[in-house]
């Protein structure tokens, strides 16, 4: 199952309002390094996982905290459709 | 001149640290503030502090405390369950009484305080009114998202999470206590929390009691919708403001005080 464009630009749009960022949400780069381009630390982290889970109704296993799956939007976007996709 | 005092509270034959707010002049309502859990708790340090001060000078007395473990007041942190900090708070109410000569208080709780405050008010017949500002409702849920801090903390470190729950709880076998970040924690404090669920009719709140939801948008979460559905007469507003609790930059909580203070007075 492939990420579609919609997935990534509504993640980018809650990013945005999850963590109050003064950008637009394509202001953010599908595969810009979050921890760079928006200072993605343990907080901020913390804020969009409780909101994944909340607004994607996925819940994100223990062996699932791998940054890997949350340094971009194109990472979380993947990690979220093999989620909903159950594998 | 509104004044501000250092009080020592008596609670389980110890002493709990408090500073006292007092107005200029006789005090028009008493709030005794509850603070959030461990991290949560030093981000709203300060919030409590200026919204204490503010009410101060619009002739509102309150006492804000530290649960015995934390901040100045007495003991080590795993000391303690969760009906330790619910008497810390009833002790402060009825401190709070005697030094403002109210039959009646409010109680305000953030988060964890919120939780904590619900079942002092239960405990306590000196509680009016009732204030939440984003607060826990299902220890089971509260304790999920300290599992996440924990393991995003791992994550930022590592590269990825190494000790989940399971490893906690064995680490705590020999000691009976769980390293939560720096927090040392009975693990009857971490299974009371997770068993303690205030969703339901039979956790009963105030009459006048205000839920405030503060979140990133103004969709009502589904544990507050269950609560309200549970607690008819809770009065709710939401209001869109960074999670203050859990911040360490600057947060405008403006629109919370103005709420607060408009529902209140």
């Amino acid at each position: 199952m492939s990420v579609t464009p919609e997935l990534e630009d509504q993640l980018k749009k809650m990013i945005v309002e999850l963590l109050f960022l003064k950008i637009q949400p394509d202001e953010i780069g599908t595969d810009d390094d979050l921890m760079e381009t928006i200072d993605l630390d343990s907080v901020r982290i913390f804020d969009i996982v409780v909101g994944l889970e909340t607004e994607m109704d996925i819940e994100i296993d223990e062996d699932e905290f791998d940054i890997e799956n949350f340094r971009t939007v194109r990472q979380i976007a993947e990690f979220i459709t093999k989620k909903q996709a159950g594998a | 001149m509104a004044t501000e005092d250092f009080v020592q509270i008596s609670s389980g034959g110890q002493n709990v640290f408090g500073i006292l707010h007092l107005p200029d002049g006789e005090a028009t309502h008493g709030i005794v503030y509850c603070s959030p859990f461990a991290e949560e708790q030093k981000s709203t340090y300060r919030v409590f502090v200026e919204h204490a001060r503010l009410l101060a000078d619009k002739g509102v007395a309150s006492l804000r405390f530290d649960y015995r473990g934390t901040g100045d007041s007495d003991g080590y942190f795993q000391d303690y369950l969760l009906e330790d900090w619910i008497g810390d708070t009833v002790a402060a109410i009825e401190c709070l009484k005697e030094k403002s000569d109210f039959d009646k208080v409010c109680v305000l709780g953030v988060r964890f305080g919120g939780f904590i405050g619900i079942q002092a008010a239960q405990r306590s017949e000196s509680v009016s009114d009732l204030i939440l500002w984003q607060p826990i409702i299902s220890g089971k849920q509260f304790h999920r998202q300290e599992m996440r801090r924990f393991m995003i903390r791992q994550m930022m470190t590592s590269g990825k999470a190494t000790k989940g729950e399971e490893e906690l709880a064995s680490d705590a076998e020999e000691d009976n206590v769980i390293d939560m970040d720096g927090y040392l924690m009975r693990k009857e404090l971490s299974e009371e929390i997770k068993e303690t669920d205030l969703t339901g009719e039979d956790a009963a709140v105030p009459p006048r009691t205000l839920l405030l939801q503060i979140s990133h948008n103004d969709k009502i979460s589904k544990e507050y919708s269950t609560f309200l559905s549970n607690h008819e007469g809770v009065d709710l507003k939401t209001l869109i403001c960074e999670p203050f609790w859990n911040r360490i930059g600057f947060v405008d909580t403006g629109s919370v005080f103005e709420t607060t203070q408009e529902w209140l007075l």
